[in-house]
């Protein structure tokens, strides 16, 4: 169900725990499942689980529980908008609206071609840059309608700089 | 005034995450001191006591104290974790310490292991900090190639292996028996204490944890003392702090003061007010701590004490400033929506409590506030306070409780007009 | 040791002691929710919070330990506000449909509601809904009610070893569930709904039955297995609604499995008898009164003896038939003449008889058995057979003990076991080898599990080990049992038996085998074992609460044989199977319509009561026993009351301690039985819900019937679908086919216990397995619906 390399980064991650402690690389080895196939399905969860010797529910717990866990398909680029009170205080609901206008879609939602989904956030922890989101593995800060829309173009024009 | 001189003492500096600027200036001389001078453990705990450093990640415990709490004499594996999960609202300290500057924050952990005698540690990093855990993975490869991790450090018989791990997504795990959960690879629910993580922690063990920038403050006291690192700051309040100035200020950031500077002068480093705007409230140390009032807080000082005496906490130094454009309301249900979002739902007051007082909180910013709402959030909210087993809760109840206290009539506003005093507008 | 104060009163507690605990000695009630005795401690409902002095906040008493000189207030401002300030917290989303709720008087929550709330809530917003899972037909779930306690999910983790039940999201989100909708799968399952403070997981077979004060409650003792658990069996009018645990520390704790909670649910299955039936000359059966069944009765067992003699005459009686009744049977057929009686059914090597101990006895209470720091389980999966005895051994892992297992199989326990399996048949050659390395103990370092199962036995002081049912069903039990011997007398450990159903024990110590009478005193002319009556031609049968077609190893023969013999009463509370064979069915008094005793695995007397009034015209077994034998004039059957049994039966049994040697002189076995070779070993048991007539009619427990092989033969047989025929010489039978790993190459596990797999014959025979497709009609379910 998983990738050669999807396994051995999930091995590597067994290997920072002491081995009766399989149970500590379970985060991660989601994590690793869910970058694969981008999201993870329940069979997809117990698979995660039986490759860990653990009982499945035990994996359904831990993905229920953290919100970096997409239990739904999504987008091939997530905004993750802050939210939350530093970027609420520097205009963070005008780059949710701005971004809903833009993309057709409310919070929660894909867009149709399966490019953007919008997602408001709780603290990024980036609150002196606010207001700002989270799109794959960077930060964008200090965001204005402009800067959006450059980043908005860049990625419908297929950039693979940015994931 | 010494300004951004220890824990961000590189920033700025190209390349300052990388070993061979760190070690250009002054990085791992303490380490070495430590281990070829050689230090005792008990000295460098002393030395740690004397500089009066207290726990950055918001406690305020201090943390030559926690140290000298990890037993000796035990067998097996005693641990050392860092605590870099920051995620409470207005706190961006340590995502700077680990992009800028994770080698001081490394060396911090090996000389703390080797004083508590650890031998493995982990570097708990929320996992939306893709960036800084990257930068941090990268300086634990350097640190091994160059003999200060793994076996046989610098030659001598420590060793301490040390690994990122990465976070899914929970500010509970910021709390430390939560974090150790969340290692063990389980959902991060705090754990009733006793027993405390000195005796039972990560897998049972003797474990020590620490907030990433209290290890960025150990290698310069290491090398220029505890009594160096007391008089930069100010008695029981050592040392400087970072204090990230967030919300509405002309240049917001994170500035690394002595501890003991005047709030005053703190807003005047980042940039003031913006213009025309009046000073209405602070948060003083994250969304936890209540507000203070503007009036009150220009007078105060920012030290653990004089914090506490204003009647709220120093937290981890975020403070968050309000003008006068901002409608309490408003902020305050938003504040709230964080804390019934981040509720892990052990506890009774806290799964059932969050939610209760953002749904009221949220009625009365819609428009359909009753006249008893703020006597039942005050009720609510002291049935919350102090019953529950981690602090969470009480820090959703600050917020609410305490700016009901200063900011009443546009409360009562709310409730009488259906709308806000303070129009944000297009906010 | 902390002296402390509780409400003004002083106690001096042990170090470590909880507030929780301290205040439960002092008889001080403190409410909770998640707290449990058994569990570990959770503090998450933050029910019991209460004011310590000096600390600044309310404690949660479970999980806060004394300390000298604290002073403690239960009751006081700061605490209560504190209690009635969580109350209304769990109430807020807590629905009020305590009127069509089936926990309504029973509930914690609605009790400490009347004793703690304020009366009045200020929550006016929306109430939460959860979603419910299915997860099996014993526990109906309703989990807007569910206050996430938690109870239910420690109980699986720490007792029920229940994989698959836990508390997904976070926050108000947090709910308890199989998050994926599947059946809970766990012989202890039930137990949660005790534990549940709430009404969000009742039993599904109870449900809107009845309301809990209108209830009856009897105490009783379990007729499933030979722990005896203690149960509170629980009616309305003539029906028993549901069994729970009765509290008994020494026995059940206060647990019982699903088996002893829900069986009762068969007592209602089509066939039941309530009225006595005699076959007709047409080969009819027609419902007659007790004087015309019983004139039949005599009449049909004069003829037989006349024609044949006593010598042809056997008895075959339940062992879960109380004491009186084993008793009673006994002397029915010593009396006729017989020597030929038996209760066990499944064995098929009676070589060792002679050397069988007084009666099964664990030979130490179950609460010594935590304690026991290395146990071997030979041949017994307590799991499945002995739940809350297999509870016990879960309980000596946990206190830092080993447990091993020696068996046919690898079987799928809820603790860690470490598991040594025979290759295909050759369970004989593993016990064996087990004793063979005794002679080389000081060849360090082993490697060969069984090298170092010797060493540790060598090493242990006084190891444990545990002879299993499934042993004495072996063909070749006799050598396994002297193989066990001689490794017990190597490694100087003890045996103890672990005694297959309520009470093996007591038809043993009542004489209710061929070679012993009473008190296991040998008889002068040992009679035949039951396995032999199929081909020895016995002409009449007294059957006592069995049903041999599905109870003894070669169910077919059983059946082929009866329905040849010229006289078959049944003594019976079924009637399907008898219909095939006998002559005359008396109703007899089931489960919870009976009183008399059971002697359970550690040796303990238990007696139990009627629950409830026999239905029709069914009379208690004891009764039934006595009227024929004082119908046929024979000796000491002129008792009245039941008492007058019991009082007998103790005579005549005398003293029995619970510590008894686990052999007498071992009789030479002169050659190993040899077990005949074939493509394939057929392997078989009894499964958990298939072991007696009540439960396998039973509804809501259910085992589907399944063949199971190793994937790696599957495909070495050339298997590829899901459906094989599996024949052994006996006969044919085709089935669903599960792929397990648990068995091992070369056997297929086909399941003893069911109707359609008696014409297989005896298990450990060999067999052949090919692909088929299913019969298209399934057989008639016995089961109640």
């Amino acid at each position: 169900m998983l990738s050669e390399k999807s396994l051995e980064a999930i091995a590597f991650e067994r290997s920072k725990y002491p081995p009766e402690e399989s149970r500590s690389a379970l985060l991660a080895a989601l994590r690793i499942a869910q970058e694969e196939q981008g999201y993870l399905r329940d069979e997809l969860i117990t698979y995660v689980a039986n490759l860990l010797d653990l009982p499945p529910i035990q994996a359904f717990e831990v993905a229920t529980f953290y919100t970096m866990y997409d239990l739904k398909p999504v987008g091939r680029h997530k905004f993750c908008v802050c939210g939350s009170v530093s970027c609420f205080l520097n205009g963070s609901d005008r780059i949710i609206r701005h971004l809903s206008e833009r993309l057709g879609i409310g919070l929660g939602e894909t867009t149709e071609d399966g490019l953007f989904t919008l997602q408001e956030v709780e603290c990024l922890g980036a609150c002196k840059d606010a207001p700002m989101l989270q799109l794959g593995d960077r930060y964008y800060e200090n965001l204005t309608p402009e800067s959006l829309d450059a980043l908005i173009a860049e990625l419908q024009g297929g950039s693979t700089d940015v994931r | 005034m010494y300004v951004n001189g220890v824990t961000l003492k590189n920033r700025g500096v190209p390349d300052s995450h990388r070993l061979s600027v760190y070690a250009g200036t002054g990085g791992y001389e303490a380490l070495r001191k430590v281990l070829q001078e050689p230090m005792a453990p008990e000295q460098i705990i002393a030395e740690m006591k004397k500089s009066a450093l207290r726990g950055r990640g918001g406690a305020g415990f201090p943390t030559g104290l926690k140290w000298s709490f990890m037993p000796k004499g035990v067998s097996g594996t005693k641990y050392l974790l860092c605590n870099a999960d920051e995620g409470e609202p207005g706190t961006c300290k340590d995502r700077d310490i680990m992009r800028y500057e994770p080698h001081r924050l490394i060396e911090g952990m090996i000389i703390g292991a080797y004083a508590m005698g650890a031998t493995a540690g982990y570097i708990f990093i929320r996992g939306e900090f893709i960036e800084p855990i990257n930068i941090v993975e990268d300086a634990l490869a350097e640190a091994y190639a160059a003999g200060y991790l793994g076996k046989k450090i610098l030659g001598t018989d420590f060793s301490f292996d040390l690994y990122v791990y990465r976070g899914a997504g929970a500010y509970i795990c910021g709390e430390e028996t939560a974090l150790m959960e969340a290692l063990e690879g389980k959902k991060g629910q705090p754990r009733f204490k006793p027993p405390f993580p000195a005796s039972y922690g990560l897998y049972g063990r003797p474990t020590t944890i620490n907030n990433v920038e209290t290890f960025a403050s150990v290698p310069d006291i290491i090398t220029k003392g505890g009594e160096w690192f007391l008089n930069l700051g100010k008695p029981n309040n050592g040392g400087t702090k970072i204090f990230s100035v967030t919300g509405q200020v002309q240049k917001p950031g994170n500035y690394e003061v002595p501890m003991g500077l005047p709030f005053r002068d703190l807003l005047e480093m980042a940039g003031g007010l913006r213009p025309g705007r009046q000073l209405k409230a602070v948060i003083p140390g994250g969304t936890s701590t209540a507000m203070i009032a503007g009036e009150v807080m220009m007078d105060v000082t920012m030290d653990y004490d004089s914090i506490s005496k204003a009647g709220s906490a120093l937290g981890a130094g975020s403070v968050i400033v309000m003008d006068d454009s901002v409608c309490m309301v408003r902020t305050v249900e938003r504040i709230a929506r964080f804390y019934m979002h981040e509720s892990c739902g052990q506890c009774t007051p806290c799964r059932e409590g969050m939610g209760w007082l953002w749904r009221v909180m949220h009625r009365l910013e819609n428009g359909q506030g009753r006249e008893d709402d703020l006597q039942l959030l005050l009720d609510v909210g002291s049935r919350i306070e102090g019953r529950t087993i981690c602090a969470l809760a009480d820090g959703g109840v600050a917020p609410v409780v305490s700016s009901i206290k200063l900011f009443r009539e546009e409360y009562e506003y709310h409730i009488e007009h259906k709308r806000c005093m303070i129009s944000m507008g297009e906010h | 040791m902390p002296h402390i104060e509780i409400d003004g009163q002083s106690i001096e507690v042990a170090a470590g002691t909880t507030i929780m605990e301290a205040a439960e000695s002092l008889g001080i009630y403190i409410p909770f929710f998640c707290y449990h005795p058994k569990l570990s401690v959770a503090a998450n409902c933050r029910m019991c919070l209460v004011d310590v002095e000096k600390a600044p906040k309310p404690l949660p008493a479970c999980a806060t330990p004394v300390a000298d000189g604290m002073k403690i207030a239960t009751a006081s401002r700061k605490a209560k506000m504190a209690q009635q300030g969580v109350l209304e917290f769990l109430l807020i989303n807590h629905p009020l449909d305590c009127p069509i709720c089936d926990q309504g008087g029973e509930c914690p929550l609605q009790d400490i509601t009347m004793g703690f709330a304020n009366p009045h809530s200020h929550y006016q917003e929306e109430k939460r809904v959860v979603e419910d899972k299915d997860i099996g037909p014993l526990i109906t779930t309703e989990m807007t009610r569910c206050i996430q306690c938690t109870r239910c999910v420690r109980f699986g983790q720490e007792i029920g070893g229940i994989k698959e039940l836990g508390a997904t999201g976070r926050g108000e989100h947090m709910a308890i569930g199989t998050y994926v909708a599947k059946a809970v799968q766990s012989e202890l399952s039930g137990n949660m709904i005790d534990l549940c403070p709430v009404g969000a997981l009742t039993s599904k077979p109870f449900r809107y039955k009845a309301r809990s004060w209108e209830l009856k409650h009897t105490p009783g003792v379990c007729p499933h297995c030979s722990t005896g658990c203690n149960t509170d069996v629980q009616s309305l009018g003539k029906e028993v609604l549901r069994v729970l645990p009765r509290h008994n520390e020494a026995v059940n704790e206060q647990w019982i499995c699903d088996k002893g909670r829900y069986a009762y649910t068969g007592l209602n299955a089509p066939d039941r008898v309530t009225k006595p039936l005699l076959r007709q000359k047409d080969g009819e059966w027609a419902e007659v009164s007790w004087a015309e069944a019983l004139e039949a009765t005599l009449a049909g067992l004069d003829k037989m003896l006349a024609r044949h003699g006593a010598d042809k005459l056997a008895g075959l009686i339940s062992a879960q038939s109380s004491n009186e009744e084993l008793f009673l049977f006994q002397g029915l057929l010593r009396g006729l003449g017989s020597p030929h009686l038996d209760h066990r059914l499944r064995q098929q090597d009676f070589r060792a008889d002679a050397a069988m101990p007084r009666y099964p006895a664990l030979s130490m209470t179950l609460e010594e058995l935590e304690r026991e720091p290395l146990i071997v389980l030979c041949h017994a999966f307590t799991r499945h057979q002995q739940p809350l005895t297999n509870h016990r051994l879960h309980k000596a892992v946990l206190n830092g003990g080993k447990v091993v297992s020696i068996d046919s199989i690898h079987q799928d326990f809820n603790f860690p076991v470490t598991q040594l399996v025979a290759e295909a048949g050759a369970d004989g050659h593993l016990y064996q080898q087990l004793a063979e390395h005794f002679a080389h103990l000081h060849e360090a370092p082993q490697r060969d599990p069984l090298a170092v199962l010797a060493q540790e036995l060598a090493a242990a002081d006084n190891p444990l080990i545990l002879i299993g049912s499934a042993l004495l069903h072996h063909p070749q039990a006799a050598d396994l049992l002297a193989q066990v011997e001689s490794i017990a007398e190597l490694s100087g450990g003890r045996i103890g038996w672990l005694a297959e159903e309520a009470n093996s024990a007591g038809a043993w110590l009542s004489g209710c085998v061929p070679h012993r009478g009473p008190g296991g005193h040998p008889v002068d002319a040992a009679g035949l074992p039951a396995d032999a009556y199929w081909e020895a031609g016995m002409q009449g049968f007294i059957l006592f609460g069995v049903e041999p077609g599905v109870d003894s190893m070669r169910g077919a023969e059983a059946v082929q044989r009866l329905a040849n013999a010229e006289f078959v009463l049944s003594i019976s509370h079924f009637a399907q199977e008898a219909r095939q064979y006998a002559d005359v069915i008396l109703p007899m008094a089931a489960f919870a319509e009976g009183a008399g005793s059971y002697v359970n695995n550690e040796g303990r007397l238990q007696s139990f009561r009627a629950a409830v009034k026999l239905p029709g015209e069914a009379r208690p077994g004891w009764k039934i026993l006595r009227v024929l034998g004082d119908s046929l004039k024979l000796p000491d059957f002129q008792y009245n009351e039941l008492s007058e049994v019991s009082a007998a039966w103790q005579h005549a049994v005398g003293d029995y301690g619970m510590d008894i040697p686990p052999f007498q002189a071992f009789p030479p076995l002169h050659a190993t039985q040899a077990l005949p070779a074939g493509p394939l070993l057929r392997l078989g048991d009894w499964p958990i819900y298939q072991g007696d007539p009540l439960v396998r009619r039973a509804a809501p427990l259910h085992n589907p019937l399944r063949a199971r092989m190793h994937p790696q033969q599957a495909h070495l047989s050339g298997i590829q679908g899901e459906v094989v025929e599996v024949s052994t010489a006996a006969g044919k039978v085709t089935l669903a086919l599960e792929l397990d790993t648990h068995i091992p190459l070369g056997c297929i596990w086909v399941p003893l216990g069911y109707s359609e797999t008696a014409v297989l014959g005896a298990a450990y025979t060999p067999c052949s397995v090919v692909m088929a497709a299913l019969p298209e009609r399934q057989p008639e379910s016995l089961r109640a619906s």
